[in-house]
């Protein structure tokens, strides 16, 4: 769906990569002293790595593009017919992947000798989770779902005003 | 006939021109929520239109002299400088995240939506104006 009912999508992918942000934050404050995970070692932290990814072309668009192949060699040259959007151009959605600290810097060790998880020097690996910065992730996390949601609230006052037209 | 009517009244009350203005503040508010979504996308670059420049060149047609078409197989250059031109803002320095200003977007949300409900609430008078003068009353 093209025009303004996809600045709601757009909007939406921020909205799902500050959520799934929150959940990540939930789940390395849960997890801030876990010593033994399914794994058998201790837990890594995890967070959400985000980048921007280009809204797909319109089936259409692709179609017409392949059918009316004019090269431009020339700056003077023309370009390609306009189609529906032609004259604008994408739009770039947001999108999280998943991370986990990989090695042994993703723990800290305690000296905690009596810990059934110590060990032979009486060191237990703990999780390196700073629950100041977790916390930090997540107001930020918090005020840019805000931000999002006020953006689909715009969209929707545009739409109901085009539909008063 | 249907050119004199468009003459006569289309053109007159503007119907064009709002409606690139509500397709082009559309269009902006697209990029704007894009920039919203993006406030934690490193290295990203904000975009935006220059509202004012592309509703000048919308309405005043462009600076293209028209090419005429005398065959068939010739190409029209009309309409054709109509790219709407996206102006990107990448990060400022290294220590920046990215080119988003997230007071800066907010901001121009609002001053967008607003352009948008003035389109629609002008386009919506022009035509209840048309219907009245058609009906009399």
């Amino acid at each position: 769906m093209a025009g303004i009912f996809s600045s709601i999508e757009i909007s939406g992918s921020g909205m799902s990569v500050q959520r799934r942000k929150m959940n990540i934050v939930a789940e390395n404050i849960a997890n801030a002293e876990t010593t033994k995970t399914q794994e058998g070692e201790p837990y890594r932290r995890k967070r959400l790595e985000v980048a921007s990814d280009a809204d797909r072309l319109p089936f259409q668009t692709v179609l017409e593009r392949s059918l009316t192949s004019l090269t431009l060699t020339n700056q003077k040259h023309l370009s390609e017919l306009p189609t529906a959007m032609g004259n604008y151009e994408t739009v770039e959605k947001a999108n999280g992947e998943e991370v986990v600290t990989e090695g042994d810097e993703a723990f800290r060790l305690i000296y905690d000798p009596s810990h059934p998880d110590a060990n032979a020097q009486g060191y237990v690996k703990m999780p390196d989770i700073e629950i100041i910065n977790e916390m930090v992730d997540m107001m930020s996390a918090n005020r840019a779902y805000e931000a999002n949601a006020n953006a689909v609230g715009a969209s929707k006052e545009m739409i109901k005003n085009a539909l008063d037209i | 006939m249907g050119n004199v009517i468009n003459k006569a009244v289309w053109q007159k009350i503007g119907v064009d021109a709002f409606g690139k203005m509500l397709d082009l503040a559309a269009y902006r508010h697209k990029l704007i929520s894009g920039n919203v979504a993006n406030s934690a996308t490193p290295g990203y670059a904000s975009k935006d239109v220059d509202f004012d420049g592309e509703m000048k060149k919308a309405l005043g047609g462009g600076p293209m002299l028209p090419l005429a078409t005398t065959d068939q197989k010739h190409i029209s250059n009309v309409g054709r400088d109509t790219k709407v031109k996206v102006i990107e803002h990448g990060p400022e320095s290294e220590d920046d995240l990215n080119g988003v200003d997230i007071d800066k977007e907010v901001t121009n949300l609002a001053v967008n939506q607003m352009n948008y409900t003035i389109g629609a609430r002008l386009l919506e008078k022009q035509l209840s104006a048309l219907r009245k003068a058609i009906v009399g009353r």
